[in-house]
């Protein structure tokens, strides 16, 4: 069965295949992570603070000598759902915010697309820092706050595509048939538009990431002690000059996830431009 | 068809504003000669260049350098003259005078007289328009006047303090120049060896030497007052030579440069004591076994150990161990994860129990090693870390708000100096409930309470220590909260620098320090 | 003028209005009370309740607000609770700063973005090409406070070549504009290529090729002003991004520009200060895209008729 598996990896394009790679590795560890770790990432030794890497630590240890390797393996839990839950909200909730507009137009459009527009014109940190500090710090509220204002790029985004689909004829002949709004924005507009609102998420996915990892960093995310690798680099940037190990692995974890989901995104838009 | 091009519109723009920052930047870092001019990190900003409107150590520092006090007290609180050169009181000890030194100005020129210090003073009581600095003052002295010598200054105290001269050497007490106005709060105006140049927010406090000083001039020509709340930024900024004096250095930073021929590390014992005050209003703080499992489920050694590389002390009395009137409670309570067990079944919690904690964004740590320590007790610990307004307002809200959002504890640090009526009046009087003090688990007994007015009153040294014995052998009894360790204070400091003192309350006075020209032998 | 821009310039004060004034009921609703910080923790509650009334904060919403929009016409945004200067002072102390920053991070990214985006679109598949790919793809995936601390650990605590944090020489700008210019590099680069490679399809550039002109003055002169529209619009998109990379940035560099403000307001409580540097950000992202729009109508001939 190699074979047509070589020819089929063969034909995608490489950033795909290592995408693809990168965020299994990402989703494996999450669901193997007990199996993988050495240690309980919550165990604490406090007088084996800062150890260096050696084979009982292949990381090394924190500053309350926890095992660096046991968090970051548990930390694949919280970047994913930090991934699905955003990507989710925000995907679903400005696609359909963008379809109506684009299909309804007049007033609602505008009124929409409004709103959207203050959305986007705030810049993303400036809205979370405010929303968390209303709801309190939190792993979901966090997660909320991102979703607001991811939410604008899939509403613009789906306005787009749901003005070009409409002119195209098959719309314009369901309509004349009698088609309502529904059917047709379910029927005819999802499904093609299907495509480039997938390539957005992956490239969402990404900076999800990366804007979640911020907010932990600035200490306004997740709660002390989780091994969430944003918040693990807040812990560590205090003790930089001691010792490198806790805040560079973390760093090299997210910068690995991002890349795993923009290269995937990349390669799934080649894909679909052939 | 003529395609132009042109270059991208930011790169023009760039160098305009270059040129624009270059011209308009009027002033420029004043020319100094660096091996006279010293550079102090701290870990917090200041607060006000106003001494009697803040009450904050780091902002203590700064405001040394510029202005002076009545008294001032060594690291070991011996008081010693300073703007006052004698003082006499009465037999009761409710009235104090103080002759004033002569020939002393201010900032602004004008010379100090019994009339100005008055006025400095009378500011800091003003009822109508209180200072944060105000409260503790008020508490012990009724008003200020002059006297028919037009250089001493009168007090008249409420009741006897006998701790009054320390009390005059805080910062809060040093005289300010009645003729500064409105703009005292960011423009200094006091005595001392140094004057105010500028407050650059967010960036530094510069001073200068002050030529017209009446004491002996400092070989300092130049201070910067720099800040920084991250430890590593602190740690580099001395290695890289940012800084000469580093306050506040994390123990972890300090262990690092022990041995390092370049740096000096000043260890203080004298730092700030760390507890949890237990909220007693609520189920879990109302049964003294369960206060007494969260002692036992406590590791300080450890916490010691890992988070102060022993440069440190396990709490063994409210008082901190340099207090004269320190004591220290025996049987030491232990790390017994079973006895907190069974302590806990006793009362009725076999299956273990939640607790609430609001802690400091920077105390943190210390309730993060917690929380795995008390795991093997059975306790639960749930941290609520906030940042600094929202703690100050959780930790001093009143039962009802507490009992709304559920806080079992308070993570807190205290610092009093050598004054023991200021640390145990505001943590454990039943009067300092929060909010109206440091009460923070309002805590009420009243035997301690009649022993605690007794001991600020009490002017025979044998009977106040027998006094103070007894009450934090009291408090030790009851615990109301769980004592966690004492901090040294410590003081990186570049090697070729002398002369630095650490005041009791923890404040850097560097009016003495100079700078060796010489390699360090 | 293009009627789409006067059409957004004259939505601009309605978008302020709303903007300011869901900032000013939100932040009132934040956790903490400002009169209890600035008291301070040894404070009497009569203490705090003054400076309660002091900072006018025990007055209705609507009065406050009012207060304020009154106060900002005339401008004068009020006093800042902490440093008790004016808010606009403030704001004007800082804005310089991370004017600078700003400006440098999007200059490092045009000086590598453009050209590395044109030589790669020109040699398209080729050795650069794909070097290029590969390092825009790294560089939007690194997390910026990440590159920052590993910056400061071998620049000023191993080598000890350039000063760690603040702003007092020229040197100090390096290490943070270098951070926050890793994702607008990305951002550039990847969309100059893009641009170009489609440009340079187009059939105006075929005949000018055909004619003869030569590939150097055909990209700059012919294909490269056409295909700056599109780079244009995505750095006045991203520029919320940027902001939030500003606002990590300068935390860890400690670089006093306006993010650093922000942060500090947040901690403290700061209503005034947090509402003015709101407003400015906002401001500025609506400013900056209308400058896109207007560069762009400009420079792109097609953009131009309405």
């Amino acid at each position: 069965m190699t074979v047509p598996f070589r020819a089929l990896a063969s034909r995608l394009p490489l950033s795909l295949l290592v995408g693809m790679v990168l965020t299994t590795f990402l989703v494996v560890g999450a669901l193997v992570a007990p199996l993988i770790s050495p240690a309980d990432p919550l165990s604490q030794d406090l007088y084996a603070t800062f150890q260096p890497m050696s084979w009982g630590h292949p990381f090394g240890t924190d500053a309350f000598g926890r095992d660096v390797f046991s968090r970051i393996v548990y930390g694949t839990r919280y970047s994913l759902a930090e991934v699905c839950i955003s990507v989710l909200v925000s995907c679903v909730a400005g696609t359909l915010a963008g379809m109506l507009a684009g299909l309804v137009g007049g007033y609602v459009e505008q009124a929409i697309m409004w709103v959207v527009d203050i959305v986007f014109a705030f810049p993303g940190i400036v809205l979370a820092l405010l929303i968390l500090s209303l709801l309190g710090p939190g792993f979901i509220n966090m997660l909320l706050a991102i979703s607001l204002f991811s939410i604008p790029v899939y509403a613009r985004l789906a306005q787009n595509l749901t003005h070009t689909l409409q002119r195209t004829e098959y719309v314009e002949a369901a309509r004349t048939l009698g088609a309502g709004t529904w059917r047709i924005l379910y029927v005819h507009i999802m499904r093609n538009a299907l495509g480039p609102i997938l390539v957005q998420s992956t490239l969402t996915a990404g900076s999800v990431i990366l804007t979640a990892s911020s907010l932990s960093f600035l200490g306004l995310g997740v709660a002390p002690a989780t091994p969430e690798w944003g918040a693990m680099m807040s812990d560590g940037r205090n003790y930089l000059g001691i010792d490198i190990l806790p805040s560079l692995f973390p760093g090299l974890a997210i910068t690995i996830a991002v890349l795993g989901f923009n290269l995937l995104g990349e390669g799934v838009r080649k894909v679909m431009e052939k | 068809m003529k395609c132009q091009y042109r270059p991208p519109l930011s790169r023009m723009t760039f160098f305009a504003c270059i040129g624009m920052l270059c011209a308009s930047s009027a002033h420029a870092s004043p020319a100094v000669d660096a091996s006279r001019c010293l550079s102090v990190m701290q870990p917090e900003p200041p607060r006000s260049m106003d001494p009697a409107d803040q009450v904050a150590t780091d902002t203590s520092s700064i405001l040394t350098a510029m202005y002076e006090g009545l008294v001032r007290s060594d690291a070991d609180g011996t008081i010693h003259p300073l703007l006052a050169t004698a003082w006499t009181h009465d037999p009761q000890g409710t009235t104090w005078d103080f002759v004033l030194r002569r020939n002393v100005r201010f900032h602004d020129g004008h010379p100090m007289t019994a009339d100005a210090v008055m006025r400095s003073f009378r500011r800091l009581l003003d009822r109508t328009a209180p200072l944060a600095g105000s409260s503790r003052f008020m508490a012990v002295v009724d008003t200020v006047t002059t006297t028919d010598d037009d250089m001493t200054v009168r007090f008249h105290l409420r009741r006897p303090y006998p701790d009054f001269l320390l009390l005059l050497s805080f910062s809060q007490a040093y005289v300010t120049s009645p003729f500064a106005g409105t703009s005292l709060s960011r423009q200094a105006d006091g005595t001392g060896p140094f004057r105010f140049v500028e407050w650059k927010s967010s960036e530094y406090v510069m001073q200068s030497r002050n030529p017209d000083y009446w004491g002996t001039q400092s070989d300092i020509t130049n201070v910067r007052w720099l800040w920084s709340a991250e430890p590593s930024v602190m740690d580099m900024s001395l290695h890289t030579g940012d800084s000469d004096i580093v306050s506040n250095l994390p123990a972890l930073y300090a262990q690092q440069m022990q041995g390092d021929p370049r740096f000096v590390i000043y260890d203080d014992r004298n730092g700030p004591l760390y507890w949890i005050a237990i909220n007693m209003d609520r189920r879990s703080g109302s049964d003294i076994r369960i206060r007494q499992a969260l002692n036992y489920a406590t590791d300080r050694h450890a916490l010691v150990h890992a988070l102060l590389r022993d440069r440190g002390q396990p709490a063994r009395s409210p008082l901190q161990p340099v207090s004269p009137y320190f004591v220290s409670y025996a049987p030491d309570p232990q790390y017994d994860p079973q006895r907190a067990r069974t302590l806990l079944s006793d009362a009725g919690l076999a299956a273990g129990m939640t607790f609430n904690l609001a802690v400091q964004d920077m105390d943190e740590p210390i309730a993060e090693a917690l929380q795995d320590m008390w795991k093997k007790s059975g306790i639960k610990l749930r941290i609520s870390r906030l940042e600094g307004g929202v703690y100050a307002s959780e930790a001093f809200a009143d039962p009802m708000q507490k009992e709304a959002l559920q806080l079992d504890g308070v993570l807190a640090s205290w610092s009093s100096g050598f004054i023991p009526d200021m640390q145990l009046r505001p943590l454990f009087y039943s009067a300092s409930a929060a909010p109206a003090g440091a009460n923070l688990g309002f805590f009420h007994n009243p035997d301690v309470d009649a022993l605690i007015n007794q001991g600020a009153v009490e002017t025979s040294e044998d009977l106040r220590k027998d006094i103070y014995a007894r009450v934090q052998k009291m408090i030790m009894h009851d615990a109301p909260a769980v004592l966690i360790y004492t901090r040294d204070t410590l003081v990186g400091m570049r090697a070729d620098i002398t002369g630095l003192v650490v005041r009791p309350d923890g404040a850097l006075d560097i009016t003495h320090v100079t700078r060796n020209r010489q390699p360090h032998s | 003028m293009n009627a789409r821009i006067i059409n957004k310039m004259l939505m601009l004060p309605v978008v302020m209005l709303v903007v300011s004034f869901a900032v000013f009921v939100a932040v009132r609703h934040l956790p903490g009370d400002p009169a209890r910080m600035l008291a301070g923790p040894a404070a009497t509650q009569d203490a705090v309740d003054a400076v309660h009334h002091s900072l006018g904060l025990d007055r209705p919403v609507m009065q406050q607000y009012g207060g304020f929009m009154r106060g900002a016409l005339a401008g004068d945004l009020g006093v800042s609770i902490e440093s008790r200067q004016p808010v606009g002072r403030e704001i004007a102390s800082h804005f310089p700063y991370t004017l600078l920053l700003g400006l440098s991070a999007y200059a490092l990214a045009l000086c590598f973005g453009i050209p590395g985006g044109l030589a790669a679109a020109m040699f398209q598949d080729g050795v650069w090409d794909r070097i290029f790919m590969g390092i825009t793809i790294v560089l939007a995936s690194v997390p910026n406070f990440w590159f920052a601390l590993l910056l400061m650990e071998l620049f000023s605590v191993r080598l000890g070549l350039l000063p760690l944090m603040g702003a007092h020489s020229w040197s100090s700008l390096l290490m943070p504009s270098l951070t926050l210019a890793l994702m607008p590099m990305a951002l550039i680069g990847r969309m100059t290529r893009a641009s170009m490679i489609a440009v340079l399809s187009r059939d105006y550039i075929r005949t000018a090729r055909a004619k003869g002109v030569g590939l150097m003055r055909l990209c700059l002169r012919h294909a490269l002003p056409n295909a700056l529209p599109p780079v244009i619009t995505v750095i006045g998109m991203n520029l919320g991004s940027v902001i939030g990379g500003a606002v990590v940035t300068e935390t860890v560099f400690g670089w006093p520009g306006l993010g650093h403000l922000m942060i500090e307001a947040v901690r403290w409580r700061d209503y005034p200060v947090i509402e003015g540097v709101t407003l400015v950000a906002v401001l500025s992202v609506i400013l900056v895209n209308l400058a896109a729009d207007i560069l762009i109508s400009r420079i792109d001939p097609k953009a131009r008729r309405i």
